[in-house]
């Protein structure tokens, strides 16, 4: 890991060197009369650097700061969406019901609330408690049709 | 006559339906199978629409994007390889550009709406919003002041959710002055602000030309994302960032077409001249003196209502730390250290407790 360190305070009139004949390998052309503080490349990068930028470029290629995605938890974090966390905790208990009390309408109601915890779910987010989730609400729906394979009956029905 | 025999009595058995011989009377499982099968196939349909108009906008984006920074898209890795969108969920995309002067960074959210979920779909057709842009810029240096101009629904919720606005812009005044009619409210900090922002005719024409396109401006060096709801007090005020925040809506409702998408370039370029403009932006004496009172003023409040909480946690810390000691004198099996220490604490504690003498000057 190479850190650089791209100290260079330059004025007007350097700006007419051509090619950048500098032996740093981190610095660029500063725009006219601008000031390049002193600057650090983080993450220890090494950056190769450009040297022909005229002077109304506003790419800083020696500036660059990686993306740090902020922690969880802290505020303005892309994406706090609570939806899949309370479907996954929904269609679990949905499907303990099914289970426990043998009623066919909880274990379809499992399916889908795992379903839609799926479908809002984030890239990064954890993919085994998902899919057990799923797992859990289908074995709910299998068992309640094994124990009792009666169709389900709807409740507007008087049978 | 004849006897009359009890009649064998008859128990049908009770056997469960075959779950083969008769399907029609499954019809609500059969509901429930096409329920799914329609949920998933909207999934796909909903997720491929939002990678479309996701990439739709980083192709007519990606020049512009290009000629600004060094950086187009961090994929995480150790040396960034792929530039390009990255996918936060099925709607949400996200874009992070570097290596620009006056910036430290840009992140540029894509929040469309929840096409590939169901539920989304049925609550689009109820009530109808828009994919959103949401730009953040991350400055390395600004001069301090808040500011804000927003739609009114979202300037009721920016102004109650976000803790700089609620905190240094209490009061919200319509933007007429400035030629935006009753459209945007205006939640200032210092006047001077407003004028330099909304007093630059590309702004201007800007807002006035995209006037369905621009949701909010949010300029602020204390901004701290919104406020989170906490029961116990903060013993610390939030970090704050210098940022810069535009959010921008898609035109088109719920359904941007191609050419939409590539009249929402000026956009970004507004992102960069307000940037550079705000970059160099000096305020003026008064306002900077204004600006310093309030946020001491700020503070000074913020450390009265958290004194009580933290003198507790000082003293809980000066406990923590007498235990520790006392723990490890008594572990030196030294006795006569242990009975000097004792009887250094036995002093102290006497001093403590007796009561101060104040001392009367004799003039």
């Amino acid at each position: 890991m190479v850190e650089l360190a791209v100290i260079s305070c330059v004025d007007e009139r350097e700006n007419d060197r051509p090619g950048g004949e500098i032996s740093h390998a981190g610095d660029t052309k500063p725009a006219e009369g601008e000031l390049l503080e002193e600057e650090q490349v983080k993450g220890g990068l090494s950056v190769t650097m450009q040297t022909a930028n005229h002077s109304s470029d506003p790419k800083r290629a020696d500036k660059i700061t990686r993306y740090k995605p902020p922690a969880q938890g802290t505020p303005g974090a892309p994406g706090e969406d609570p939806t899949t966390d309370y479907m996954n905790v929904l269609g679990m208990i949905f499907s303990m019901c099914g289970l426990m009390m043998r009623l066919k309408w909880c274990a379809w109601v499992a399916l889908y609330c795992s379903c839609i915890s799926f479908a809002n779910a984030r890239v990064n987010d954890d993919t085994k408690q998902m899919l057990s989730s799923f797992m859990l609400s289908i074995s709910a729906v299998v068992m309640s049709y094994l124990q009792n394979p009666q169709p389900m009956t709807p409740p507007w029905s008087n049978i | 006559m004849p006897k009359t025999q009890e009649e064998p009595k008859i128990t049908i058995a009770n056997v469960p339906l075959h779950l083969r011989s008769n399907w029609d009377s499954f019809y609500l499982e059969m509901l429930m199978i096409a329920g799914l099968v329609v949920y998933f196939i909207n999934f796909i349909v909903g997720k491929s629409k939002n990678q479309k108009l996701a990439n739709a906008w980083f192709t007519s984006h990606k020049n512009l994007l290009e000629q600004n920074f060094a950086l187009v898209g961090d994929d995480g890795k150790q040396v960034p390889e792929s530039g390009g969108l990255q996918k936060e969920s099925e709607n949400v995309y996200t874009l992070w550009c570097s290596g620009r002067t006056n910036m430290e960074g840009m992140l540029v959210e894509l929040k469309f709406i929840k096409r590939q979920d169901m539920i989304g779909v049925v609550s689009q057709l109820i009530r109808p919003s828009s994919d959103q842009l949401l730009v953040k810029v991350h400055l390395d240096e600004m001069d301090s002041f808040v500011f804000a101009l927003a739609t009114k629904k979202t300037a009721a919720r920016l102004s109650k959710e976000m803790t700089d606005i609620s905190t240094f812009c209490p009061e919200k005044k319509s933007a007429d002055k400035f030629g935006f009619g009753s459209q945007y409210v205006l939640m200032n900090e210092l006047g001077e602000v407003a004028s330099t922002v909304l007093g630059d005719p590309k702004v201007t024409a800007v807002l006035n030309k995209f006037s369905g396109m621009v949701d909010f401006l949010h300029f602020s060096d204390q901004y701290s994302g919104p406020k989170q709801p906490e029961d116990t007090q903060p013993t610390k005020l939030p970090e704050v960032r210098r940022a810069l925040v535009f959010g921008f809506n898609f035109p088109g409702r719920g359904n941007p077409s191609l050419e939409a998408i590539e009249s929402m370039r000026p956009l970004l370029q507004l992102v960069f001249h307000v940037t550079d403009k705000l970059r160099r932006f000096k305020l003026s004496k008064e306002g900077k003196a204004k600006a310093e009172k309030n946020r001491s003023r700020v503070e000074e409040a913020f450390l009265k209502a958290t004194h009580a909480a933290r003198a507790e946690m000082a003293q809980a810390k000066r406990e923590e730390r007498k235990r520790m000691e006392r723990e490890k004198m008594l572990e030196i099996d030294d006795p006569d250290k242990q009975r000097k220490w004792e009887e250094r604490e036995q002093r102290r504690q006497m001093k403590r407790r007796a009561p101060k003498m104040k001392q009367l000057k004799t003039s």
